[in-house]
């Protein structure tokens, strides 16, 4: 039997950031022993300074720091939204470190906040001041002596033209075999080459999940 | 960007601060993108082999008579190729 979900912590950055951290996710006093679920959620905005992939252009992902950090599997799908196919790649099926090292980092197919490609979900607000902005939740779950697994879904995307509704759905999925970590974790969300907007809002939450504790 | 700022927010304390990434973190997210940036160089290497194959492929088939428009609906799309020079700071 699940427990509820608790609310952990809401932050809405007051200047922009290029690190966004959850920490102490789990009591330290009383260590995880159980099977855990997490639920994390960005409201994130950045700027278009890129349209094609330069020197230095920003990407974006999110990692925990348990035991085994590297997600020896990974699943990426991505959705073209103009024309409402998809087509889906792995990532690394590989143990070792890698571009799996980071749950849901991808160079170019960015899932978030995007630049470049028609087939990129991301939202304008206008053409103007070329903000975007995007809603994404993943769900993050951890078993100790099993392993930990992470999915991430998008909400209210859209095409890069605005010509079509985003896929709300899950994009990418990852996992990772082997003994989860039951020090106090912390979740990190990664702005890298760039920053996350100021006004941009994180959320997180926990749910325990079974009644053996 | 030179100074690198991190939003934490405690679960345990329910407080949240802002301070400059550490040494240590920012040695952790330039090993990170040069990792991503050796991904890539192999991720391109893979897609290479792979659009020659389906080059040589869409060719037999129009060898053999397809109309182009047949063999794209046969032949997947090539795949992406990253331009490298663009990722080396």
């Amino acid at each position: 039997m699940t427990q509820p979900w608790q609310f952990l912590g809401y932050q809405k950055l007051s200047a922009r950031a290029s690190q966004v951290q959850f920490t102490n996710v789990w009591d330290a006093t009383s260590p995880k022993n159980r099977n855990m679920k997490f639920k994390v959620v960005m409201e994130g905005m950045t700027y278009n300074e890129t349209d094609v992939i330069e020197v230095g252009a920003p990407y974006y992902y999110c990692y925990t720091d348990g035991t085994n950090s590297s997600y020896d599997r990974s699943y990426y799908q991505q959705y073209d939204t103009n024309s409402g196919s998809a087509s889906s790649k792995t990532w690394s099926t590989s143990a070792n470190h890698g571009q799996s090292q980071s749950a849901f980092q991808e160079q170019y197919q960015n899932w978030i906040l995007t630049k470049g490609g028609s087939g990129t979900q991301r939202r304008y607000s206008s053409a103007e001041d070329n903000l975007q902005w995007g809603t994404y939740e993943v769900t993050w779950g951890s078993q100790p002596g099993i392993g930990e697994s992470m999915q991430m879904k998008a909400f209210n995307v859209v095409s890069i033209s605005n010509s079509s509704s985003g896929y709300n759905h899950v994009i990418a999925g990852c996992g990772s075999g082997g003994a989860a970590s039951p020090a106090p974790g912390t979740f990190y969300w990664q702005a890298a080459n760039y920053t996350f907007e100021t006004g941009s809002k994180f959320w997180m939450w926990a749910m325990r999940d079974d009644n053996g504790f | 960007m030179s100074n690198y700022m991190v939003s934490e927010h405690d679960c345990a304390t329910g407080i949240t601060t802002e301070r400059e990434f550490t040494a240590e973190e920012m040695e952790e997210m330039r090993a990170g993108q040069q990792e991503a940036v050796k991904q890539a160089e192999i991720e391109n290497a893979q897609n290479v082999v792979a659009n020659a194959k389906l080059a040589t492929t869409r060719e037999k088939f129009l060898g053999m008579g397809l109309t182009q428009e047949e063999v794209d609906l046969i032949v997947p799309a090539d795949q992406e190729v990253h331009p490298m020079e663009a990722l080396v700071e």
